[in-house]
Parts: structure tokens; C-alpha cells; sequence
């Protein structure tokens, strides 16, 4: 029994709301949310050290014997043939931070290689019932500027698709600076469009000015206005850097005046690639946490979505992404990698991470190395997130920015923004659904009864 | 030692928990106005379909922050 609950009690969480004698207790893995007060939130934390003290079976009932319906224990265990082409490493832009050295390199992904790499991952699960599969564009470069390569492996990865009874999806990760052909054909074909964009001119011209220094901010903000004319299914990624964390609130606006997106993505930046020549740098985290907070309040306002990765109340996963043997990616140079950042053989994570090479005719490919990945990078083997609540939601972070010496610091940062913006997202909830005042309302209700009592 | 449990009986009522709520989206929420939760993650960053909704929209590598 006693084993039982200590077993059981390691993956619920306390949370302080900040309010008088108002505590959340949050259990991720069945994503379950109370709230309970300080003498509560005393006995769980006793309950945590192994002491069950009088009244504990209370927060234990609800933990146990609630009523709500749970999710499926295996919630990793997706078989898909979704599928990640980065085509070129060439680019219109020079952004200050690009983590490929975008525009430096010209490699590209041979149209043979890339209709290859659909054969591959349309029949990666012969046993396995795939009900969809995500053809995604990426950089790397700009994915656009192989435009015969992407049009037609395009097409091809529908056809086949089809021909298996699997449904296709097509989505792209691309700057915006497109032509009116590419534009066109865009947004007639994509399922799903994401336009990085850093905001407002200065900030944009400045950290994503085109290879030869002159602003690309009026090709972009056309792009999206036109995705806002067709109601194209799409969304901003905006890196948050030095220029611009004390400007959330505003690019936030910004963006809704010029397009009406229903998703921003701010993300703090990452430092590597270009950083090292651009110095360009994050800013606090204190900063990112505080203007986050109040950009999502604008945002909210304004019926947008503003989200940043790892923080993601509504999901569970030991994994933070697709790098622990889930994702497939393909570079430029036909190497099959787990994460796109991890595109060439002398990066530290190559021998981890590259999977697989094109070798002219057909993929070369170890599916034991995906399966060594999926145990290694499980969140349950990170020391470091073992107490923390936000353990099956974040799932570790950036494998990445971990291994970056530079990012090392930065990544501590991380998991402190992650903490502190997912419990800022939980009290909202709580307060939303009203947990914080059914505690208050209970209070004086157990505060009158004990002086009816007392004075009986 | 009858105090100490009346401490303890004391501790027991104090308790106070409010009725647990359940952080999930429906399925299908992105068609489903009236979604528990008004969910504000859907699309993007995070979503993978854990919840038997339609997924990420358009992750090169679900989860990852460069999409």
C-alpha cells in the first residue's frame, strides 16, 4: 500500500499560485488539475516525504477515484510516415541567427533523392495501418528556392500517398519571401503554411535582412497579407532576441493588424550558427517570462493562440521532439537525420542523430539507431527533470542546445522560462475554471462551522 | 495523546480541495467550438495528437521550436 502511493504520489506535483492559501496540485500524466489550501498542500507535501498524515486520502481520492476518463498509457507509440525535406541550404536572407548558416552552402537535395526518400518513408511500417502522412518543407535554407525539386516531389508524395490509401498532407516552414508564382501555387497546395517574421520592420530588417543587407520586410508582410486574403491555414514564428523581448506586447498587435493570424509562435533565440559572427544575444530571461506573460494576455484578448515549444499543458510525451528516433528529416546532402539542426557529419551530435545517407541510387538506413534513440532520449533517463511538473509536458528540451557548450547556460534558462510560463498558464486555468475561488468559498465556509461549532 | 488526535482530527477537516478538472482538449477541437478547455495550443508548437485530435499542423518535428 505504503509503496503503492509513494509510487504513485512521484509524478504529482505542488504548485504555488501566489494567492493567499491557494495551492494547485497537478498530476500531468492524467492531466488532472485541484486546487487545495495551505494545510492541504502541507499534508501533500508530507504525503511526498512518505508521512500520510489524517486527511491525505482525501487529495489521494481524487488522484485515484476520479471519475474522469484517462488517456492511453502508451501515448508515444505513434507509427507514422510523416516526413521532413530540407531541399537546399540556399537562402534570400542572412538572418543574424540562422542555425544553418542559411545562403553559405549550396548543396541541394537531387530530385531522384527526394522522391526516394518519399518510397522510404510511405512504406517505413508494413505491419502498421498509416492513416496520414505529413510531407513538411524546412530549412536549412529557404525550401522555396528548390522550387522544381519541392513542386514535383510535391506532387509525387500526393499521387503516392493516395495510391495507399494514406491521407497526404503538405506543409512548409519558409521565410515568405516567395515569388507570385510560388505564392500562388502555395496556397493552393499547402495544407499548412509557417512564415518566420520577427515583427515590425526595424526588428525584422534588422535580424532578417536579405544576402545583400537591404530590407525583407515588405516581401514577408506581402506574403502574409495574402495568406490572410485566401484564410490559408497558417501561423508566425517570431525569434525573440535582445532587439525585441521587451516587445512581445506589441509585435503581438502588430501582427494582428497586418494579418489576423490564429497562432504565433514567439521563441527565444537559440545561439549558434550565425551568432558566433552577429553576436547577437537573448536578453534576460526574466524579461522573456514577463513580456511572454503579458504578450499572451494581448494575444488572448485577441483571439490568438501565442505559444512557445516546451511549454504545453494540454500534452503529455517523453519526448521533447521528434529527435528521439520519432522524426525523419532529410538535408541537403541526403543525410536521414533526427533533427534538421544536425545536418552535416562533423556537428557533435552527427553519430547520434544521422540515421542514414542517400548514396546515389537509394537510402542506406539503421532503424537499430532510431530504436537506441527512442530509449536514450526518453525524459524517464534525465536526472535533471525527475522532480520537475513539468517533466511530461516539456520532456527535457532541446537535445541540441544542450550539447552547445554556448547554450549550456542558456538552456538552464530554459527550463526556468518552461517552468514559470507553463504554471502561469495553469493558474490562468485554474482561475478560469473557477478552482481558486471554490477554495476561497470552501474556506469560509469551514471558518463559519468551526465557530458554530466552538460557540455551540 | 488524546490532543495530538484531536490535532490531527483538526487537520483533517481543515483540508480544504476543490473539485479536480481534467487538461484535455476534445477530439476533434479544432471543429468543436465548445472545446473543455478553451484550447489555445491547438496547431503548432507542442500538439501531437496525444489527445485524439488532429495533430500538429505543420511541425517539421513536433515539438521542436525552430517551425
Amino acid at each position: 500500500m505504503y509503496e503503492d502511493v509513494m509510487n504513485k504520489i512521484k509524478d504529482y506535483f505542488l504548485l504555488d499560485t501566489e494567492q493567499p492559501n491557494c495551492y494547485l496540485i497537478y498530476a500531468p500524466l492524467k492531466t488532472i488539475l485541484f486546487a487545495t489550501n495551505k494545510t492541504g498542500a502541507n499534508a501533500f507535501l508530507q504525503l511526498k516525504n512518505g508521512n500520510i498524515l489524517p486527511g491525505a486520502e482525501k487529495i489521494l481520492e481524487v488522484l485515484e477515484k476520479s471519475k474522469i476518463n484517462l488517456l492511453p498509457s502508451n501515448f508515444n507509440k505513434n507509427y507514422n510516415a510523416d516526413i521532413t525535406i530540407c531541399p537546399t541550404f540556399c537562402c534570400q536572407l542572412r538572418c543574424l541567427y540562422c542555425f544553418a548558416l542559411g545562403g553559405e552552402k549550396i548543396n541541394d537535395l537531387s530530385l531522384n533523392a527526394s522522391k526516394a526518400v518519399i518510397d522510404l518513408i510511405l512504406h517505413r511500417y508494413s505491419l502498421q495501418k498509416i492513416q496520414s502522412s505529413r510531407l513538411i518543407w524546412h530549412g536549412g535554407g529557404e525550401p522555396t528556392l528548390a522550387w522544381e525539386v519541392l513542386k514535383k516531389t510535391s506532387l509525387y508524395h500526393r499521387q503516392e500517398a493516395i495510391a495507399l490509401g494514406i491521407k497526404p498532407q503538405l506543409s512548409i516552414v519558409s521565410n515568405g519571401v516567395w515569388t507570385k508564382e510560388v505564392r500562388g501555387w502555395i496556397i493552393d497546395n499547402f495544407d499548412r503554411i509557417t512564415i518566420s517574421c520577427d515583427g515590425p520592420s526595424d526588428i525584422q530588417d534588422r535580424q532578417r535582412p536579405l544576402s545583400n543587407g537591404l530590407p525583407s520586410s515588405h516581401f514577408v508582410y506581402e506574403t502574409l497579407r495574402a495568406m490572410a486574403y485566401h484564410r490559408v491555414n497558417f501561423g508566425i514564428r517570431a525569434t525573440i532576441t535582445e532587439n525585441n523581448v521587451k516587445r512581445m506586447p506589441e509585435m503581438v498587435r502588430f501582427f494582428h493588424k497586418l494579418c489576423h493570424p490564429r497562432i504565433l509562435q514567439f521563441e527565444r533565440l537559440s545561439i549558434c550558427g550565425r551568432c558566433e559572427e552577429s553576436k547577437i544575444q537573448t536578453g534576460s530571461s526574466e524579461d522573456y517570462i514577463k513580456y511572454f506573460k503579458k504578450a499572451f494576455e494581448v494575444a488572448k484578448d485577441l483571439d490568438i493562440s501565442l505559444v512557445c515549444s516546451g511549454v504545453r499543458i494540454f500534452r503529455r510525451t517523453n519526448y521533447y521532439c521528434g529527435v528521439g528516433g520519432h522524426a525523419v528529416c532529410v538535408t541537403p546532402e541526403g543525410f536521414l537525420t533526427t533533427c534538421h539542426r544536425v545536418d552535416n557529419i562533423l556537428h557533435t551530435l552527427a553519430k547520434e542523430l544521422i540515421f542514414g545517407k542517400w548514396n546515389g541510387y537509394q537510402y542506406q538506413w539503421e532503424q537499430k539507431q532510431l530504436e537506441r534513440l527512442q530509449n536514450n532520449l526518453s525524459v524517464n533517463n534525465f536526472d535533471r527533470c525527475r522532480d520537475c511538473f513539468c517533466k511530461y509536458t516539456c520532456a527535457g528540451g532541446c537535445i541540441a542546445s544542450r550539447v552547445n557548450p554556448v547554450e549550456k547556460q542558456i538552456s538552464d534558462e530554459h527550463c526556468q522560462i518552461i517552468r514559470e510560463l507553463s504554471r502561469f498558464r495553469l493558474i490562468l486555468i485554474a482561475k478560469e475554471r473557477g478552482l481558486l475561488k471554490d477554495i476561497k468559498i470552501k474556506e469560509e465556509v469551514n471558518y463559519h462551522e468551526k465557530g458554530t461549532r466552538k460557540s455551540g | 495523546m488524546k490532543k495530538a488526535q484531536e490535532n490531527l482530527g483538526e487537520l483533517r477537516n481543515d483540508i480544504i480541495i476543490s473539485a479536480p478538472i481534467q487538461l484535455i482538449r476534445s477530439k476533434n477541437h479544432e471543429e468543436n467550438a465548445t472545446c473543455e478547455i478553451n484550447c489555445d495550443e491547438f496547431g503548432y508548437s507542442g500538439c501531437s495528437g496525444d489527445c485524439g485530435c488532429d495533430g500538429d499542423n505543420g511541425d517539421s518535428n513536433p515539438g521542436c521550436s525552430d517551425d
